[in-house]
């Protein structure tokens, strides 16, 4: 489902490039759980972030879905994230404006979904994940977890193929990541839905089927 | 969709209360302002125009060349029959002499009033509609009277009041034959009550023989598909076959209506001259709305730019999941739209609630309400509509570009591009607000100026009574002010036909000059009476004053100021004592020269004076009446005027309130400047609390690391502010040269002014950095006294 073909990316800093990534190449198939693993400044973020098409590898192929989605016009981009790709970020990142229930439609609202239909999907969602009670609520009344929660309500409400996950445990404390770390592994299991995951957790590694380790932007093998 | 995005600009609107409040206040106030500022230039430029047949009516006026140079006057009572007789071209003409009365229902109730003299072709040259009386007809008598509905109401209480009568000047019964509409109020020349001409020229009079007897305004008619300019043409040669009296060479002027409130020149007229406007004012008007709203919708896009930097996180998670850059512009517009809409229906609010206030200090009634200028509402509407869609295009755009993983990584870097663009739009402000500071404090110097001026007469403690020519006190006053000058508190009198800040008559007179010639002068002629020099405390500078021990002083002697001395050509003022002059007839020699007072405004420059004793003209009585017990005073006045002129109801001023009475148009000016100048600062101040309250969010964290590494709070809102005030500076230097050309100019058109002094830009200056430094505290103190703790782990 993804291939990266000797994919580089660095930085101008002065006369000389810093590379963030060199000579990366992988495959994830679809229905995986991957784990990215490494330590600060190994390259994890930027390796996702170009995964998840939110930034361009200055080198190298990358094929979703079978398509090259390496050089991708703007609104080609935005039909993938609407479609196939959902994000679950480390700071949550819910609109403040917006309730819980508001934050989850967002993306349907992008989407192009009719009211009944926005609803049902809202409604659905919140009733899985059991947050019905706090629908109306704004992410600055629930707890991290909560939010991290409706995150990843939000992330999957456009029934995306395939999820990224920016440390999506880093600011919560274990019991929240537990909870968390078992939804993922739920989603991976019953819906069949890929998840890439940046993570500093050894832990958090188990709940995946694959690690990939990071150093200064090569892959350990 | 729609839904949503309303939803998203309403709970932001709610989430950023100041920005909103800043965007909402500042728009409204623009739209106002440009609101009321285009209804000004409106009304101004529509002048006349009700009128049908607006464009082919002509104002005839006389230009006559004296020696001194030329005289603007109106025109003489035979013109209008001449060029009618003479001119095919001509359909119709009509005349009308504007002078002023005491009119009374009945003994109790008066007011002086302005009224008009009017052919009856007045009402079929201008579109005057009558709702009863017949046009042909109504002025068929002397004392023939049309009244507007207004002064119907105002006398009779009801428009039905044919046959019934008023007495003028307590002595004459007019008869009401007819009740017109009230003109409107954007005419040139507007009156409650026309009399018909045949009451002002009567058997034995000359106006109508007299070429050089002016005081009418002449309308001509012309036929359908005629060049105007044709017509205009053929009036030099019609002049030169109807000279003068004193035989002075003279042209006719044609002013077309259309033109003549704007740019007809002011013609010299006893009483109420015509209303006359001024194209700088529209100008000043167009400007300054045109700024406002410049200022405004700068504001606006400034705020929502800086407000993109709080956004920025929340596009980026749109954009993530799913928005394309069009529907976060959509976004955005409906931002801008709302907020535009929102601040129209609070501007319709304040509009309304300030009409009574726009009237007054425009001093004339340009709206009668938004209901009465739907259209321009509607107008205002699609203004409105637009500028929201523009002022938001340029942040919509600005914000749909972000690129969602800096902003989700919360690196956003304000770019220096928009950096620059936001500083310079605040130095434009502020230079704007200064200019309009420093013309603030211009205008009212130069009031202040007018209002303190030593004018060269005594005008403190002078009660004027305007006793309207009757002879029971012209015929016999001696007695009379020998009577009231009894009365305790009252300590001399003066009779005269004119008095300073009133207007007065012109004639040709002759002196001998310099050269030994006689010297043709368009004079100013004053008539007093022996005690006038001292009443007002004129100070002679050579020969004597009017005394009754020379019985030749009666008529044969004449008194002038030092202009006409100059215009003469003597060097000395006691060159020109007993050279003859002749006047009105009359002849005799000059006996005294006195020095130069303001007998008109400070606008005009002093011109020869003439002053002679000889009854026959006078109107004016002045009281020097002590301001002590000046209640009873009055009231023993009263009593005794009563006694004196049945009738005649008492009508007086203070000398000093009539001369400045001349500065209503300048205070109404400087009131205007004011309110300009408050809502520029008032704007300035939104746009500039908007930027420092972003710039120093920007800067929350800078600010907590110096603080842990031992910065002061002083030193931490100097680093804050430190920026605002040389933009502040910046202003003021690019202002000062600005306010300086432009007030140069208006002060020109005043003969008498100040000049202008560095300390009004200094003045101006500290005034803008005061507020700005206000401005700026309420932000920049609230970051410097804040825990640094909290500040850093927000970051």
């Amino acid at each position: 489902m993804i291939q990266l073909k000797k994919i580089y990316k660095y930085y101008n800093t002065g006369s000389k490039k810093a590379y963030v990534l060199s000579d990366v190449s992988l495959d994830i198939a679809e229905g995986e759980f991957v784990s990215i693993m490494g330590p600060s400044g190994s390259g994890k973020s930027t390796l996702l972030h170009i995964l998840g098409l939110l930034e361009e590898a200055n080198e190298g192929e990358y094929l979703f879905l079978g398509e090259n989605v390496s050089k991708l016009t703007e609104k080609k981009r935005t039909e993938l994230h609407r479609n196939q790709i959902g994000f679950v970020f480390q700071a949550y990142h819910l609109i403040d404006e917006l309730t819980v229930y508001e934050n989850i439609e967002t993306p349907l609202l992008y989407k192009g979904l009719n009211s009944s239909e926005r609803k049902s999907r809202v409604a659905e969602l919140l009733d899985k994940f059991n947050i019905v009670g706090r629908k109306d609520l704004f992410p600055s009344q629930l707890s991290g977890g909560q939010q991290q929660l409706v995150g990843i309500a939000r992330a999957i409400a456009g029934n995306p193929k395939v999820i990224f996950a920016d440390e999506p445990t880093g600011n919560l404390h274990s019991d929240q990541a537990t909870e968390i770390m078992e939804l993922f592994k739920k989603l991976n299991e019953q819906e069949k839905v890929t998840i890439v995951q940046v993570t500093h957790s050894e832990h958090n590694a188990t709940y995946g089927n694959r690690v990939i380790r990071l150093k200064d932007g090569l892959i350990q093998r | 969709m729609i839904k949503h995005y309303f939803k998203t600009t309403f709970r932001y609107l709610r989430a950023y209360k100041l920005f909103s409040a800043i965007n909402l206040v500042g728009l409204a106030v623009a739209f106002s302002v440009v609101y009321y500022a285009v209804l000004f230039v409106h009304f101004e430029l529509s002048y006349d125009q009700f009128n049908t047949n607006a464009d082919r009516i002509l104002r005839l006026s006389t230009n006559v060349e004296t020696p001194a140079g030329i005289t603007h006057e109106t025109s003489a009572g035979a013109v209008a029959g001449a060029v009618q007789s003479t001119f095919p071209e001509v359909e119709n003409t009509t005349r009308i002499f504007l002078d002023y009365y005491i009119v009374q229902k009945d003994q109790d109730a008066y007011g002086e009033e302005t009224l008009a003299y009017a052919d009856p072709s007045v009402f079929s040259v201008f579109s005057f509609p009558l709702i009863s009386g017949n046009a042909a007809t109504v002025f068929n008598n002397p004392y023939a009277m049309v009244l507007s509905e207004t002064a119907a109401k105002k006398y009779f209480g009801t428009t039905d009041c044919i046959n019934k009568t008023l007495t003028l000047d307590g002595k004459i019964t007019a008869t009401v034959t007819g009740v017109m509409k009230d003109i409107p109020q954007n005419s040139h020349f507007r009156t409650d009550i026309f009399l018909s001409m045949s009451s002002l020229i009567k058997e034995g009079t000359n106006w109508m023989t007299n070429w050089s007897r002016f005081g009418f305004s002449t309308y001509v008619l012309l036929k359908e598909n005629t060049s105007a300019a044709g017509f205009t043409a053929k009036l030099a040669g019609f002049a030169k076959e109807h000279p003068l009296k004193n035989n002075l060479q003279y042209s006719l002027v044609a002013e077309p209506l259309n033109s003549l409130y704007l740019h007809g020149q002011a013609r010299g007229n006893k009483a109420g001259a015509t209303a006359s406007g001024n194209y700088t004012n529209i100008y000043v008007f167009s400007i300054v709305a045109i700024f406002v709203l410049f200022i405004a919708c700068f504001n606006f896009i400034n705020l929502t730019t800086a407000l993109s930097l709080k956004r920025a996180k929340e596009i980026g998670v749109r954009k993530v999941t799913g928005a394309t850059r069009q529907q976060l512009t959509y976004q955005f517009l409906t931002d801008a739209l709302t907020v535009s809409l929102i601040a129209f229906a609070i501007a319709v609010i304040l509009c309304t609630a300030l009409q009574p206030f726009v009237n007054n200090i425009t001093g004339k009634v340009i709206t009668t309400g938004m209901a009465g200028n739907i259209k321009f509402a509607g107008l205002f509407l699609l203004l409105a509509i637009a500028m929201g869609l523009l002022s938001g295009l340029y942040p919509a755009l600005v914000l749909a570009r972000f690129k969602p993983v800096s902003n989700l990584k919360g690196k956003f870097v304000n770019n220096v591009k928009g950096l620059i663009l936001r500083k310079g739009l605040v130095i434009t402000q502020f230079t704007i607000s200064i200019v309009l500071i420093i013309a603030t404090i211009v205008v009212y110097s130069q009031l202040n100026f007018m209002q303190n001026e030593n004018l060269g007469f005594k005008k403190e403690h002078n009660l004027v009574i305007d006793f309207h020519y009757d002879e029971r006190i012209s015929e016999h006053g001696e007695t009379v002010m020998a009577e009231l000058t009894g009365i305790p508190g009252i300590h001399s009198s003066s009779i005269s036909s004119s008095i300073p800040g009133r207007s007065n008559t012109k004639y040709p007179t002759t002196i001998e000059g310099e050269n030994k010639e006689p010297q043709e002068l368009q004079a100013d002629a004053y008539f007093v009476d022996y005690n006038f020099l001292k009443q007002y405390g004129l100070e002679l500078v050579a020969g004597r004053g009017f005394s009754k021990d020379f019985a030749g002083d009666m008529r044969d002697a004449m008194v002038i100021n030092e202009s006409a001395v100059k215009r003469l050509g003597f060097n000395n003022a006691a060159d020109a004592i007993g050279k003859p002059f002749s006047q009105r007839g009359g002849n005799g020699l000059v006996i005294g020269v006195i020095k130069d007072f303001h007998f008109h405004s400070l606008h005009e420059a002093i011109m020869p004076l003439t002053m002679q004793v000889s009854p026959g003209f006078f109107t004016f009585l002045t009281l020097d009446v002590a301001s002590e017990n000046m209640a009873s005073t009055v009231s023993a006045l009263q009593k005794k005027w009563s006694a004196i002129a049945p009738g005649l109801p008492l009508v007086y001023n203070f000398a000093d309130d009539t001369f400045n009475a001349q500065y209503k148009a300048d205070n109404q000016f400087g009131k205007l400047f004011i309110c300009f100048a408050v809502l520029s600062v008032f704007i300035s101040c939104l746009g500039l609390l908007g930027l420092t309250s972003f710039s120093t969010v920007q800067r929350t964290k800078e600010i907590g690391i110096r603080k842990v590494l031992g910065a002061s709070v002083a030193s931490i809102i100097a680093l804050l502010t430190k920026e605002f005030i040389g933009m502040v500076l910046i202003a003021l230097v690019v202002a000062t040269p600005i306010a300086a050309i432009s007030m140069k100019y208006w002060l020109n058109d005043f003969a008498y002014h100040i000049p202008i002094k560095a300390q009004y830009f200094l003045m101006a200056g500290m005034l803008a950095m005061l507020v700005a430094l206000l401005t700026l505290s309420v932000q920049s103190v609230k970051a410097a006294i804040a825990n640094p703790v909290k500040t850093l782990k927000t970051e």
